[in-house]
């Protein structure tokens, strides 16, 4: 089971949002979905779940079009940044809808989710604060068991203690069911644990993807005094390079040489310095 | 109908009966007032009429409402546009046919309970003939007619109120105000040409002449009306509301 995206352009007036994007996402799996501020990841995502169409290329599930597919469709579930519930819609007439829609919805586990996060069932979705309408979307996420859940932001507005809740939550569930989840997001850091295979964007393009370890394995930095970094970095693909005072880190793609000339120093990186590297060269570019 | 189709057809159902039930309340509770307001005395020549018009801005207001909402919850939960719309006019037909029925009991209640008060209803002034006639004295066969007609007209109208809610979710800056000030001329122009041109007037006899005539109008106008609704948001981005 997999969701293939397939050359897939969006352009929003003279902006290109998503620019010839090709993506294959394999099934029990948790993804991380990575990316600067209009970078294209809620595009995707939209065009996946077919709430926004594509300006061209197309998505496919197990090798059926997703677009207008009923079935297609009926298996995954997007956990958006805003509300898609009418004005008067109070929680606990969501979740009765939820059920009604979706026929693994866990009724008892969604109520017992949001217990655990102190959602009052009873109040208007509207009237939550920020961070409650992203708790109230997780809790639906969490329940309703498809096949393909896709969380955008998920940790809008949430303090520390319900973030780790939620991972922890997040984690139990794929333990015990597993499905493929993919999870974009800002905060890396945060997430860098859960993520199985990376896929990161930027201006509308694919820039890395595969397995988070592999990723993180071709890369590494290498420290020092300026010079004799400058020395050992001569020739080797350089993605980023930092200099402060005399002291100099770059970051090179590949796997470090087994003996490094004195002074040197070799760092592994972690998701969000890779990330945060990778973004500086793609602005370098 | 595929299994997701008859979801977002419950669903609206239920949406639209909450709302539709609300209505009727309130179209009931007027009803009981006007039955101790209006003036029974027969020599001041007291009617009550037009009672069907509460209920066609009802569900034109339906119509405005209802399509974005209904896409958006179909988003949601997995419901592709198509199946979203379809049940979503499926759920309009029922509710419409329960208020047509409604409006009719209440202006037969509103003559039984104001006897001396003339209850007329808007099919039976303009085609059986007399303007006057008490719905007390029209027939069980007219009234089922009168019935039809109104939920034609309703359907319409929820057609005509999604086309707007359609075209002002697609419409964006300066064509914003360009799409409420065409409306408007685009109404009175059509007016207008139906008072003073000989089509205009044809068609106008036409569709008095016999109330199917009326009835054809209405079914071309919903078809219309939802043809172009369809074409607008079939690849519309289906955003949310506001905030949360």
């Amino acid at each position: 089971m997999s969701i293939e995206i397939k050359n897939v352009t969006r352009r929003f007036g003279d902006t290109l949002a998503l620019d010839n994007i090709s993506l294959e996402l394999g099934e029990n799996k948790i993804y991380g979905l990575l990316g600067n501020n209009g970078a294209g990841k809620s595009t995707l995502l939209n065009i996946i779940t077919d709430r926004l169409p594509a300006s061209s290329g197309s998505v496919l599930l197990d090798g059926a079009n997703v677009c207008g597919n009923d079935a297609a469709l009926g298996k995954m579930f997007l956990v958006g940044e805003a509300n898609m519930f009418p004005d008067d819609m109070r929680v606990k007439s969501a979740l009765n809808a939820a059920a009604m829609f979706y026929p693994g919805f866990d009724r008892a586990y969604a109520e017992h989710v949001a217990a655990q996060f102190g959602l009052p069932l009873k109040k208007k979705i509207t009237a939550l604060s920020t961070g409650y309408g992203s708790i109230f979307r997780l809790v639906l996420g969490l329940s309703v068991n498809t096949q393909w859940v896709f969380f955008d932001e998920p940790v809008l507005g949430l303090d520390a203690q319900h973030r780790d809740l939620f991972y922890r939550l997040l984690l139990e569930k794929y333990a015990s069911d597993p499905c493929s989840v993919v999870v974009s997001t800002h905060l890396i850091a945060e997430i860098a644990n859960l993520i199985e295979e990376t896929v990161i964007i930027g201006n509308g393009r694919i820039l890395q993807q595969g397995a988070t370890e592999d990723l993180l394995a071709a890369a590494y930095t290498v420290s020092g005094p300026a010079a004799a970094v400058e020395a050992y970095a001569s020739g080797r693909e350089r993605i980023s390079e930092n200099l402060l005072g005399g002291l100099k880190t770059v970051c090179l793609r590949g796997t470090p040489d087994d003996s490094l000339p004195e002074g040197l120093e070799v760092g592994k990186l972690n998701l969000q310095d890779y990330f945060i590297n990778l973004m500086e060269e793609e602005i370098r570019k | 109908m595929n299994s997701r189709t008859k979801l977002a057809f419950r669903y609206e159902l239920k949406s639209l009966a909450l709302g539709a039930g609300v209505f009727i309340a309130i179209m009931l509770v007027i009803t009981l007032m006007f039955a101790f307001l209006l003036p029974p005395d027969d020599e001041h020549g007291v009617s009550y009429n037009g009672g069907i018009f509460p209920f066609l801005i009802c569900v034109f207001v339906f119509g405005v409402v209802e399509l974005r909402a209904s896409l958006r919850v179909g988003a949601q939960f997995g419901v592709s546009r198509r199946s979203s719309f379809m049940g979503s006019m499926g759920a309009v037909v029922l509710i419409v046919l329960g208020l047509a029925i409604v409006s009719e009991i209440l202006s037969l209640l509103q003559a039984v309970m104001n006897g001396g008060v003339h209850v007329v209803e808007l099919y039976h002034c303009l085609y059986l003939g007399n303007p006057m006639l008490p719905i007390s004295d029209v027939s069980f066969s007219q009234h089922l007619v009168s019935i039809v007609f109104n939920t034609l007209l309703m359907i319409a109208l929820y057609c005509f109120g999604a086309f707007f809610s359609a075209m002002f979710w697609r419409l964006h800056g300066f064509f914003i105000a360009v799409g409420a000030v065409g409306i408007v001329v685009v109404v009175n122009l059509v007016s207008y040409l139906l008072a003073v041109t000989s089509l205009g007037t044809a068609l106008v006899d036409w569709t008095l002449a016999a109330p199917v005539n009326a009835m054809v109008l209405f079914v071309i106008g919903a078809v219309f009306w939802l043809g172009i609704t369809w074409l607008i948001v079939r690849r519309a981005n289906i955003r949310a509301a506001g905030k949360n």
